[in-house]
């Protein structure tokens, strides 16, 4: 069941209303019975063990920690925590990968079904890893009640693509009393109805023009190639953000606030400002739980440790979405490129000066351009892979053949102008703020019905539905 | 009691927007729907092909396929060179192979001849049965009459002329179907989702004519790296049973474009592969059937005028190989 999906939007109200006429004391058994009922929808029943044995092992051991002051024992329990969660991740996510590795390099024949889902798993996986860490450190205080525990787990708003959530912030929520609030209630089905907005109207929309180039992109070259990969950056996100929002909108109907992870990305004016920017709560556990240990263990290094951390982490980013080279290249050009800018930001002022850059406006369209270039060449590789990506790269700048843009209307006409519409709009908000405030004022006023019952209008007339074969692209790590 | 009351009136307001909103949905879509495109959809196109094969008398010759035998096979000449009754069972891939045989199998009778030429599609990712809007109109109907690339105007024809379960499906045929109707309608699209019914001849190919250009742009279709064995399994299975009736059931490649073999040259020499293995009869290989880009009509499957006579040429070479000169092939 995904968010976009028919049975999700008859799941949903049903859970809430069984919520909202269920006493505070059971509410957590509800909703833990929804959310696992929601991860059995996917018809992998070794999916909800998963989910239950790495809940159980980190609930256990989380206990066992506070139970021991410090010393040998506790780290062992942390150790043992850390590595269950971390192998029930590779054998579930890398398994097939490392099986064909092997078949490959030697005679034996072992075959791994490439069907194997692991949908959420690499999700709740990150979950527990900082839930123990934080106990281990203690900077967390473990949570006693078991099923409070694994509600934090398996929550369905965010089980299956986040937000990455941490326990200090997530536990005392859920404990929270529910009480309704009808203006928490409009904003949560506001979200929610932007979020499916997104999703079908804009994402899935951009999703054709990327489709028809990436799955073929031996087929083109030049200008065809550079349309497809910004169709690509503006489909992973949107994509991505409207889960979010359709996650944050169904958490936020149970009086639980999940964490914005996505603040305008592509207006980054740096690398290092996009991934504050980008999959934040991913980004966020990244630097918590992996720079900043790397970064200080070889601080003595100096820049240059800085700078491995960031290669390494983010190869790790790369090889946490798959094991597959693409996304590994992905990872080490962020890492690379982040690296490199360890070097040049001492330097970026007197840069600046001699070519007579100034602090303004201008300079920070220009930088802004430069990012989003850089994120969506880098983009590449994680759409196409390394073999592809190779050729797209060889090839989006050769213009020489004849360039037949008739693969614009593929999708067909109204695609194109719905598209127009909506990214035209959306570059005249960026432009002039104000905008976007009487687009605010319009959803709050007295006409604000009207704004729903056109947005809703808008999603059934222009959405793409087409069932499960519309999946989200972070359904897949 | 002010909470309840909140809730309560919160739960009025959405029920009251959730009217409108199908209320202006049902009109829009109403008001919008050209009844005229029903013409030109694969629905009653399939209606004449299944009288075809009902009414054509044993023993005959059935092509089992997806678009590229309906863009690429001249029937007539292949009846005329057989001296056999030619059907063309073919409308579009998309719509399964499953589907494909389930609806030639109770027409078929002994001494028939059945070619399948499904799409290399058919054998890899989920592609057996089609996709979800055939599914939901197999589901709706009862059966697997409904076409699907343009699926809701024909279901809503066809359930309020048959009358049938539509209270029963109507919200889900409204989430699944009806925007991309309705968009289409609004948007005033002209493209054709199928041919209109003139455009089949007695034998269910699609003749083009000549104020149709050849389009200028080939559709290409990704394709997925894994064999689906249940496809594999299901055309073996169809074969012998039909062998057992004494109905001959060979297999044969489509028409592809040689450009987008050369690119998927290692997954379709496994598709091919795998369907040797599987005991089925192959009088082709795919090398027989590809085809330049001048040869093409508007995808990678589609073959023009000129491609469809190059390719009925090889088709009677073949058969004419496999029943051992019983079939002379065209001079």
């Amino acid at each position: 069941m995904t968010f976009n999906s028919l049975s999700y939007f008859l799941f949903l109200p049903a859970i809430y209303l069984a919520f909202y006429f269920t006493p505070d004391r059971w509410r957590w058994l509800l909703l833990l019975s929804a959310s696992y009922g929601f991860y059995a929808t996917f018809k992998a029943p070794y999916l909800l063990a998963v989910l239950f044995l790495t809940t159980a092992i980190s609930y256990l051991c989380g206990l066992r920690m506070a139970a021991l002051p410090s010393g040998i024992r506790r780290k062992l329990w942390y150790v043992n925590g850390v590595t269950a969660a971390v192998a029930t991740l590779v054998l579930l996510k890398y398994l097939p990968f490392l099986g064909a590795g092997v078949n490959k390099i030697g005679t034996l024949n072992i075959t791994i079904s490439n069907a194997i889902i692991f949908t959420g798993v690499s999700f709740f996986t990150l979950q527990s890893l900082s839930y123990l860490t934080d106990v281990y450190l203690n900077s967390e205080e473990p949570e006693r009640h078991f099923g409070y525990f694994a509600l934090y787990m398996a929550f369905f708003p965010k089980l299956l693509q986040g937000p990455i959530e941490r326990g200090r912030e997530l536990l005392p929520q859920l404990k929270k009393p529910y009480t309704f609030d009808y203006g928490n209630t409009r904003s949560a089905l506001l979200l929610l109805t932007c979020g499916l907005f997104k999703k079908v109207v804009v994402a899935d929309r951009v999703t054709l023009y990327a489709d028809v180039i990436y799955n073929n992109v031996h087929a083109y070259t030049g200008l065809p190639l550079i349309i497809g990969t910004y169709a690509f950056a503006l489909q992973i996100y949107y994509d991505f953000a409207s889960y979010t929002d359709m996650a944050r909108g169904a958490g936020r109907l149970f009086g639980i606030d999940l964490m914005e992870n996505f603040n305008k990305p592509y207006r980054a004016t740096s690398l290092a400002d996009f991934w504050r920017r980008w999959h934040i709560s991913f980004s966020r556990w990244l630097r918590d739980y992996l720079f900043i240990p790397l970064q200080m263990s070889w601080r003595d290094w100096g820049q240059a440790g800085t700078a491995a951390a960031l290669i390494i982490t983010f190869l790790v980013s790369g090889i946490w979405h798959d094991a597959s080279s693409g996304f590994i290249i992905w990872g080490g050009l962020h890492g690379t490129f982040l690296a490199a800018s360890t070097y040049y930001r001492p330097h970026q002022k007197r840069i600046h000066a001699l070519f007579g850059l100034k602090k303004g406006q201008l300079l920070t369209c220009w930088q802004t351009f430069v990012t989003f270039n850089i994120v969506a060449l880098t983009w590449i590789f994680f759409r196409a892979g390394l073999t592809d990506g190779l050729y797209v790269l060889r090839n989006i700048f050769n213009f020489n053949g004849a360039t037949d843009l008739c693969f614009i209307l593929l999708p067909g006409k109204p695609n194109f102008i719905i598209l127009l519409t909506f990214f035209t709009l959306s570059g005249i908000a960026a432009i002039l703020p104000q905008l976007s405030v009487y687009v605010k004022i319009a959803f709050d006023g007295r006409f604000r019905w009207l704004c729903y019952y056109l947005l809703v209008m808008l999603i059934l007339v222009y959405g793409v539905f087409l069932g499960s074969k519309q999946m989200f692209i972070y359904g897949n790590f | 009691m002010v909470i309840f009351k909140n809730a309560a009136t919160m739960l009025i307001k959405l029920l009251l927007l959730s009217t409108v909103v199908a209320t202006t949905y049902l009109l829009l879509f109403f008001y919008s729907y050209d009844y005229e495109k029903y013409n030109y959809s694969y629905y009653p196109a399939l209606l004449n092909k299944i009288s075809l094969i009902e009414n054509t008398p044993s023993p005959k010759i059935i092509f089992v396929g997806g678009s590229n035998i309906v863009y690429g096979l001249d029937s007539d000449l292949i009846s005329r060179k057989t001296g056999l009754p030619v059907i063309n069972m073919g409308l579009t891939a998309a719509l399964g192979l499953k589907f494909m045989l389930d609806q030639v199998k109770p027409y078929l009778k002994r001494n028939d001849l059945v070619v399948i030429v499904p799409e290399y599609h058919h054998f890899v990712g989920n592609f057996l049965c089609g996709n979800n809007e055939l599914l939901l109109a197999s589901e709706i109907l009862g059966d697997y009459s409904m076409a699907l690339t343009h699926p809701a105007p024909e279901i809503i024809y066809y359930l309020l002329e048959q009358n049938k379960r539509i209270q029963g499906y109507i919200f889900t045929i409204a989430i699944k179907c009806l925007p991309k109707a309705i968009e289409k309608s609004l948007l005033v699209i002209t493209d054709n989702p199928s041919s209109p019914l003139t455009q089949y001849n007695s034998h269910g190919d699609i003749i083009l004519h000549d104020n149709e250009k050849k389009q200028k742009h080939i559709d290409s279709y990704p394709i997925d790296g894994k064999i689906n064995n249940a496809s594999i399994k299901y055309l073996a299975d169809f074969s012998s049973d039909n062998k057992t009736k004494n109905i001959t059931t060979l297999f044969m490649f489509p028409a592809l474009q040689k450009k987008y073999y050369m690119i998927h040259k290692d997954i379709i020499q496994k598709i091919a592969c795998a369907i040797k293995n599987a005991g089925i009869t192959i009088i082709s290989s795919p090398e027989d059937f590809l085809y330049d880009d001048g040869d093409m009509y508007d995808t990678i499957y589609h073959l023009d005028e000129k491609g469809k006579k190059i390719r009925t040429d090889m088709v009677l070479v073949k058969l004419n190989n496999f029943t051992h000169n019983s079939i002379p092939a065209r001079p």
